[in-house]
């Protein structure tokens, strides 16, 4: 406990201080939660006050410690980074001046200047060590350079965090269904889990029906529970995991799962709700991104998505003007990742792409104190991705049996309006059509007109998908080429 | 010496147990977001123990007798914090150490407010350090360590008389002792937390029995003790805990073989009579399956314990087929 002690006096003060933390004192404090777990079944009181747990903060002191971390982060990136050095000096900006009310000055920073040159955000004080790319659903991948530091600091972070949100234990089974190239996601599942004690299984994106045979295969293992209780994976995967699952008649007792953790991709209700029945479980969805992690958001049982003060700033901008969004308005995530957590790639107000909407009445949920927004609702493509968000689409879509999972879908802008056109399963679909129309005009969907198709390759191009992403095994590579590998020597 | 206050003595120590055992099962002090008594946690009370006297015998009175009116108190509060609330712990704890020093011009009085003090806070701090999870082995191996100390500053060294002597008759001194004189009937704080410890750490590791044994053992070993100094074998001081500590070894390794591990606080509110046995394979019981005749040589079996309960081309559909049949099998397996 005293040994403890101090590396909780010691992270403390590192925070306070904006200075280096030591990985070692985070990861003590993780391994004594999991001692603590071991001993007494439960953490001890007031677990906010542990590294990650939003705490409640005074307003006033949020307000200034934000403001140090805004500096101490612009600082940072000014001295030690190619790009916000040349940004700062074509502005004439001060980073030790900035404050609060002045931070808006800075420069929005825009995915592609990541994407195009990460070296120019890598900080010269760092020693990166590991290139995390994104799934690049919006293009090509974004790559994040990390330190072993920082790793190892992501790894007692989400330690703690899946002890406590997740309630993981030792009993436990998770498997990842992601992409196996989302290596930042995957290494932080694996080392977290395992240093929990439970179990993971790297499923990836294989196809959905040796999926579900994976899923609902007793383990037959010592102190563990029977079958794969946790999946972690993305909107599109859990989407067609759910399609095959109602073809196949598979039923929720088949699965021992209790929690399906759902990011990276907007999750629409519907689904979120076929997912349930068919799979069981909760499904819960949080926000995290490579870019930005250890910030991320959670969601509250009123269902806002709440974001962290204690990594990073949060603002809501629009996606065109860069001003802050009104209450009950769309808008970007914009998001600075604060030193010390972040040491190597270093971002000021990057604009993730991401939209949300701003709750029109302040929330009075139990998490009222940190910054509020809706879950994710879709990426910016342009206007039209603002006015008729994936989020919308994929409700209206995605409550309908007659519309194939995942859900195949392209937004196009035509000269009366907006057109949805959407993959069906059969043509004609008059009465699936007809259900869709009105559902559209009830929810106030601006859309003229929604195209069904019972081919893909005659719709426009469509919104791409994690689930696309597929691991192929040697049986769907065809008997020719398991021959060719049975004969080799 | 007095052979009453000596028989009173082994009662005393009884009381002591007896509060913080009734403590243990009723009172749950509150703890902290992470953090587990260790064993460096138990290094550090060795440390603790050896330098308390050495540093109390190298400062003046009036700063050893404070330091110890700080330490008795915050011990009375966070003691009485859970039976009374935070908000009248505080008032309750100072009146305790006010009205001992304003006994000061009576010897008694500050006799027996010392030891009522020393009686709480010997409950409270017990207690804390056996709802932190200190474990019977810590005590054990703090046990060990101290029949050492002790016998080397009580018996070998004159460190143990000295520091008795300074802090005979001052406030907050760290000894319940029942008369006064120059060889008063008395036990060292050190003695009395050790005697209320294993009892407590017993408890919640092996049960009641483990607990009543160990209490047992240790109002033996002060009642041995007063009974020679009664007999006048005994004239100086002993070092008890020379004789208590090996004891302690020696039940923990009794219990430890005769149970195998401890329990650990989860298991001991949960009302479990023994830490739970290691689990069970279910894949022992699985390979003594035998399927049916007439299956495919490759399909998979839904086992439970040895019997086949369900059939499929995958693990997934042998599980499924299970439960169609109103079955949960614990295993599958290739036939």
């Amino acid at each position: 406990m005293f040994a403890s002690a101090l590396s909780q006096l010691r992270y403390a003060t590192a925070v306070l201080r904006n200075g280096p933390i030591r990985p070692r004192d985070l990861d003590r404090i993780a391994r004594e939660l999991l001692a603590t777990l071991a001993e007494f079944g439960e953490p001890g009181d007031d677990t906010a006050l542990l590294p990650g747990r939003r705490a409640a903060v005074d307003p006033a002191v949020r307000r200034t410690v934000t403001a140090r971390s805004l500096r101490a982060t612009a600082r940072a990136a000014v001295r030690h980074t190619a790009y916000y050095r040349q940004v700062f000096d074509q502005l004439g900006l001060n980073p030790a001046t900035l404050d609060l009310s002045g931070w808006s000055q800075v420069p929005v920073t825009p995915k592609r200047a990541l994407r195009s040159l990460p070296a120019a955000f890598v900080s010269t004080a760092a020693r990166p060590a590991l290139l995390a790319l994104t799934t690049g659903t919006t293009g090509a991948p974004t790559g994040v350079w990390f330190s072993r530091e920082e790793l190892e600091l992501l790894t007692a972070l989400s330690t703690i965090s899946a002890a406590i949100s997740l309630g993981l234990r030792p009993e436990h089974t998770v498997a990842y269904a992601g992409c196996s190239r989302a290596t930042l996601a995957l290494l932080n599942a694996e080392e977290s889990v395992t240093r929990i004690g439970a179990g993971f299984v790297q499923l990836g994106t294989i196809e959905p029906e040796s999926a579900l045979d994976r899923l609902a295969a007793p383990l037959g293992l010592p102190g563990k529970a029977a079958q794969i209780t946790h999946l972690t994976t993305s909107a599109s995967y859990l989407a067609a995991l759910v399609a095959q699952a109602e073809r196949g008649g598979w039923r929720s007792e088949d699965f021992g799962l209790r929690q399906i953790s759902v990011g990276g991709e907007v999750l629409s209700g519907p689904l979120r709700e076929r997912a349930a029945a068919v799979l069981g479980g909760q499904v819960a969805n949080s926000y995290l991104m490579t870019e930005l992690v250890p910030a991320g958001a959670a969601p509250c049982p009123q269902g806002h998505l709440h974001h962290g003060t204690e990594f990073g700033h949060l603002e809501v901008l629009d996606p065109q003007s860069w001003e802050p969004t009104l209450p009950g308005g769309t808008g970007m995530v914009v998001h600075t990742p604060f030193v010390p957590y972040r040491e190597c790639t270093l971002l000021l107000r990057y604009a993730t792409g991401d939209l949300v909407r701003l709750p029109a009445v302040p929330p009075d949920c139990e998490m009222a104190e940190l910054p509020a927004t809706s879950d994710i609702v879709g990426r910016w493509t342009g206007p039209l991705s603002a006015a008729l968000p994936t989020r919308d689409l994929l409700d209206l879509l995605e409550a309908e049996p007659d519309v194939p999972l995942p859900t195949r879908y392209a937004l196009t802008d035509e000269p009366d309006g907006a057109v949805l056109h959407v993959l069906v399963r059969r043509l004609p679909s008059t009465t699936l059509l007809g259900r869709l129309e009105d559902r559209a005009t009830a929810a106030g969907l601006p859309l003229a007109a929604i195209r069904p198709y019972d081919d893909r390759d005659a719709m426009p191009p469509t919104v791409p998908l994690r689930a696309d992403l597929r691991e192929h095994g040697f049986a769907d590579l065809g008997p020719s080429h398991s021959t060719r590998l049975a004969g080799r020597p | 010496m007095n052979t009453t206050a000596l028989a009173a003595l082994s009662g005393v120590t009884a009381l002591a147990v007896a509060l913080a055992l009734g403590y243990l099962a009723r009172i749950r002090m509150p703890r902290p977001p992470v953090g587990v008594h260790t064993a460096g946690d138990v290094a550090v009370v060795c440390v603790g123990v050896v330098l308390a006297p050495l540093l109390d015998l190298a400062l003046p009175t009036p700063v050893v007798v404070t330091v110890f009116g700080v330490v008795l108190g915050t011990a009375v509060q966070f003691t009485l914090a859970p039976l009374l609330g935070g908000r009248w712990a505080w008032p309750a704890a100072a009146a305790g150490i006010g009205a001992t020093l304003a006994l000061h011009a009576s010897p008694t009085g500050v006799l027996a407010a010392t030891d009522v003090l020393l009686l709480i806070a010997v409950t409270g701090v017990t207690n804390l350090w056996v709802q932190s999870g200190m474990r019977a082995a810590h005590v054990a191996a703090l046990a060990g360590a101290l029949a050492v100390y002790d016998l080397v500053a009580t018996t070998l060294t004159s460190v143990t008389l000295r520091f008795a002597a300074e802090v005979r008759g001052q406030p907050f001194a760290p000894q319940l002792a029942l008369t006064r004189g120059a060889l008063p009937v008395s036990l060292g704080l050190g003695d009395l937390l050790l005697l209320v410890l294993f009892p407590l750490a017993a408890a919640k590791a092996y049960g009641r029995r483990a607990a009543l044994l160990a209490a047992a053992v240790g109002l033996a070993v002060v009642s041995s003790v007063s009974a020679l100094f009664a007999a006048h074998v005994l004239t100086a001081g002993f070092p008890l805990l020379t004789a208590l500590g090996p004891l302690i070894v020696a039940q923990q390794l009794y219990w430890r073989q005769r149970r195998g591990r401890e329990r650990t606080w989860a298991e001991w509110r949960s009302g479990a009579r023994e830490a739970a046995p290691p689990p069970v394979n279910p894949a022992e019981r699985a390979l003594r399956a035998t399927a049916a005749p007439g299956l495919p040589e490759d399909c998979w079996l839904a086992v439970r314990d040895d019997r086949v309960v369900g059939v499929g081309a995958t693990p997934g559909l042998a599980r499924r087929d299970a439960r169609r049949l109103g079955r949960t099998p614990t295993a599958v397996r290739q036939r």
